[in-house]
Order: structure tokens, then sequence, then C-alpha cells
């Protein structure tokens, strides 16, 4: 892809094009993003779409102050989870549906990460409301650490020791949940 | 005080690990070898963390990606409308070509040529550069019809490319290889609405009404006449190409819409062969100096391929040239009945 600022600034004056290679780069990436905090297929798929049209109405708006773009892109995301959860708190949840496919389309891992991605989100829900937000960026959203960094407003030094703390966390709760599907 | 020091020091190399594995392609054994000393306690957080990595590596479907594609550039579309901006999507098509290139070249130079050739292939260091010079065409292709054709060439190469993988006995990458030509197919296949309708409603009067997409028939019905005649070619060509991989996309296609994708299927082959034969009039007519008086014509009718005539296209010739294919055709269509 080409430089990013780059990109930003001639999707800013109005360039589509440059909008839709920024578009492609991140699109995969917030939809994992979205997709391990709403596990209804749906509300996943229109809340990406979402994201991305908030992005380009308000690109104008965009100003690098040492936080990249994808800290921008992934907080809207954010900020559409949170609307979305408010609203949709007292309704029951929905399992995920089949349209989300392995990357590698090998139908076996397909079932299986469906599997894996339902309870990954159950299990993530027992973390911190930080821990979770470590998780989410760094493997969903495949951020380095300085961009989780910048994307929480916090140090690196911070994040890596709130990762180590999470993916203990996580380990925790799926090996109890292992050990109670055993019972 | 000395906890703490540890601690800090297994953040920082269970960060460093985790870059490695995510980012570079290390093996989790790879990590422990590189840090001993922490193996014990880095092992069973390294292996929670691979489990994660597995279980949200979920990719949005071509339907939905190719959906919000659309509508994101209907967004934009509209967006320029109501500030009468230059338009990338409305200029003719030369344009679009001749910016394409010459944005290709500035970006990347000699790097991106390099990187553009057959004997790229993964495990390359330019592989990525190859790839980011696809993403960047498709992304600067605005048209169903140039969408089509480039998805096309992209499975020829990733063609080439799983052969000479195979050749060298590396089955991983090829498989990896194997899943990027799969969802360059599926690509192909999300046009096909927008194929339908260039076709028209012969295709789909009579057959079960199958949910139409609002946002792919907007987008469709403003696709320009032309457009879709070469859209229609386009696809006959890869047809008449890639007869397996149709095949197996008819008998995979849900019962409902066999009957109209065959038929859409035969239509776009005879729009081909009507392409093929006026192609190959007009180089006769240029050999026998623009003379196109019958007894040319028929003349140049004993160098012709059997099943091929010199009539007008659209017209009977259309059916005696489809006729050359019907092979094809009902290779397709007893595979539908079966």
């Amino acid at each position: 892809m080409q430089d990013e600022q780059g990109l930003v600034r001639q999707a800013q004056q109005g360039d589509k094009d440059a909008f839709a290679e920024l578009y492609e780069a991140y699109f995969d990436k917030i939809y994992r993003y979205v997709v391990l905090k709403i596990s209804n297929r749906a509300e996943a798929e229109d809340m990406t779409q979402q994201v991305f049209l908030k992005a380009y109405q308000s690109i104008g708006s965009f100003k690098w102050k040492g936080v990249p773009f994808s800290a921008w892109l992934f907080r809207i995301a954010h900020n559409q989870i949170v609307d979305f959860v408010r609203k949709q708190s007292r309704r029951p949840t929905v399992r995920l549906e089949e349209s989300m496919v392995s990357s590698d389309d090998n139908p076996l891992r397909t079932v299986e990460s469906r599997f894996d991605i339902e309870r990954l989100r159950l299990a993530t829900q027992q973390l911190t409301a930080a821990q979770q937000e470590v998780i989410s960026l760094r493997f969903a959203g495949g951020l380095a650490i300085a961009e989780v960094a910048r994307t929480m407003g916090k140090s690196e030094g911070a994040v890596k020791a709130l990762q180590h703390s999470a993916v203990a966390a996580l380990r925790k709760v799926l090996l109890v949940g292992e050990e109670s599907e055993k019972g | 005080m000395r906890k703490v020091k540890k601690d800090k020091e297994l953040n920082n190399i269970l960060d460093e690990c985790l870059e490695r594995i995510l980012a570079n392609g290390e093996t989790t054994e790879q990590c422990l070898e590189r840090y001993p000393e922490y193996a014990a306690e880095l092992e069973p957080l390294l292996r929670t963390a691979m489990i994660t990595n597995e279980a949200i590596d979920v990719t949005p479907s071509p339907e939905f990606k190719a959906r919000a594609r659309y509508q994101l550039r209907a967004e934009m579309a509209g967006a320029a409308e109501k500030k009468r901006r230059f338009s990338f999507v409305r200029q003719p098509r030369w344009v679009v070509a001749v910016v394409t290139v010459l944005v290709v070249v500035l970006l990347g130079g000699g790097t991106v040529l390099a990187a553009d050739s057959e004997n790229t292939i993964p495990g390359n260091p330019l592989y990525a550069v190859k790839l980011a010079t696809e993403n960047v065409r498709l992304a600067l292709t605005s048209s169903d019809a140039a969408k089509a054709e480039l998805y096309a060439t992209l499975v020829d190469r990733r063609t080439i490319e799983i052969e000479r993988l195979m050749e060298r006995g590396k089955t991983e990458l090829a498989q990896r290889t194997v899943a990027r030509l799969k969802s360059h197919l599926a690509n192909i296949s999300t046009l096909s609405p927008a194929i339908q309708s260039a076709i028209g409603p012969e295709i789909t009067e009579g057959e079960p009404s199958v949910k139409p997409n609002v946002a792919v028939q907007d987008v469709a019905s403003t696709v320009r006449e032309e457009e879709k005649i070469n859209l229609q070619v386009l696809w006959g060509r890869y047809i008449v190409n890639h007869p397996d991989e149709i095949r197996t996309m008819v008998e995979e296609a849900p019962p409902a819409v066999k009957p109209a994708l065959t038929r859409a299927i035969v239509a776009s082959v005879n729009s081909y062969v009507a392409s093929c034969q006026k192609a190959l009039r007009e180089s006769n007519q240029t050999q026998n100096g623009g003379n196109s008086d019958n007894s040319n014509q028929q003349s140049g009718e004993s160098d012709r391929e059997p099943g091929t005539s010199n009539q007008q296209p659209g017209t009977s010739n259309q059916q005696s040239g489809a006729s050359s294919l019907t092979p094809d055709a009902s290779d397709l269509q007893s595979s539908v009945s079966k």
C-alpha cells in the first residue's frame, strides 16, 4: 500500500481511489474487530459498513497528531459498538452464522473457527475492558503494540503488561471452560 | 523488585515472540528456543495466543465484501455528485488505463515492474510487492467488465504460481495460493448479477425469483450498453478458457438458479463467438484490401474453422456459431440435469 499518510491526505482532498485503498487495507481487520464483540452476523456486517461510511463522511476532520489513521478508524468502530451494545443490552444475543468463513476456505476449519470465535468472544467477556481492547486490537485488528498503545492512549510498556495479563486471564477462562465441558 | 523486573522482561519477550509469530511467521518452538530460561512461563501464554489468533482468523464472505464495496462506491458517487468534483470513475476507459499505468510506474518504478513478473512466486521477497500492485490495480479499476478481466488474469497468474510451487515441492505455499485463486473465482462470481442483468429478460423470465441485491442491481443498471456487451464477451472468453471451473460453479449453484445460470453461460459464449467471428471477418476484409463483396467472403470461407461462417453477428449466424461450441454448452447443460 502507498504511504498511509499520503493516502489519507488524498482522501481528505476527495480522492475516492485513495479512500478505496485505505478501505481495502482495513476492511477485514475492522470486520474481525467487530465480530469479536458482536455475535450477530448481520449486525456485525452492517456495523463494519457503517464504520467505513462514517470514516468517509468525516475523514476531513481527521488530523495527524501522533495518532495513526488505524487508531482513528478503530476508535470509530469502538464507539459504534459501544452505542450498539447500549441499545441492545436487553436483547438476547444470536450465535454466529455461516457467512463467516475461515480465510483458507477449508470447510472443516470453518466449522472449528466458527465454534472457536464464539467461544473466544464469550471468554473475552470475562476480561477487564482494557484487556478486551488489547486482545481485540492486537489479534483481531492486527495492530502492532505501538499502534495499540496510541489507539488506547497508553504507553507501550503499559500495553505490553496488559497484553500479558489478558492472555494469561484468557488461558484461565478457556481452561475453566474446558474442565466444565469435561465435567 | 526482582520480580517486577522479571515481569517486565517477560512482557517484552512475550510481545517480541508474538510479533515474530504473527507478523513474521515464526513458530512457537522457535521462540521458545530463543528464550529457554523463560520457556516454562512463555509456552502456555504463546499457545493461548495462537488459539486466539486462529479462532479470530475469519474473513467476511465474498458476497458481503462485494455488497459493501458497491455501497461505499455508491455513497462516494453520491457525495461526488453533490460536490461536482472530478470523478475518476466517469473518465473514458483509455484515460483510466493511462492513469493506472502512470500511477503504478511512478509509485513503484523498477521494483514494481520486477515484482510484477511471472518469475515472482510466493516465497520470493518481491511477492508481497506483486500482490500489492495487483490490489492497487483492482482498487483503480471501476467497471465490472474491467474487474472481471483483471480477476481472470489473476486466476491465470495464480495457476502458474501453483504449478511452479508444486514443481519445487512447496506444497504449503501452493495451498495458500490455491486459497487466493479460489478467492479470485469467488470475486468473479459476485459479478454475475451484473452479467445476468446484461443478458436481459430472456434469462430471468419465468425463472423462480431469487431475492435481488438492490445495491448490485442499482450499479448494474447504470452500466452502459456497450460495457454490458463487453462484459458478456469477457465472461464468455473466461467460460471457454476455464470449462472445469464453470462446470463446478454450475454444479454447486442452487437448483433454482441452475437453468438461468446455464442459459447465461450459453448466451455469454455466443457473444464471445460472435465477437471472434466479427474480428475474423474484419481481419479477412483487411487482408482482402477492404473489399467486402460476396466472392471475397466466400474465398475466405475455406480457411475458417468448421461451424463459423461469414454471417452478421446477432442474426441466425449466432446460432450456428453457438452450435460450434455446443459441446461445452451441452456438457454444462448435462451436468446441470444430472
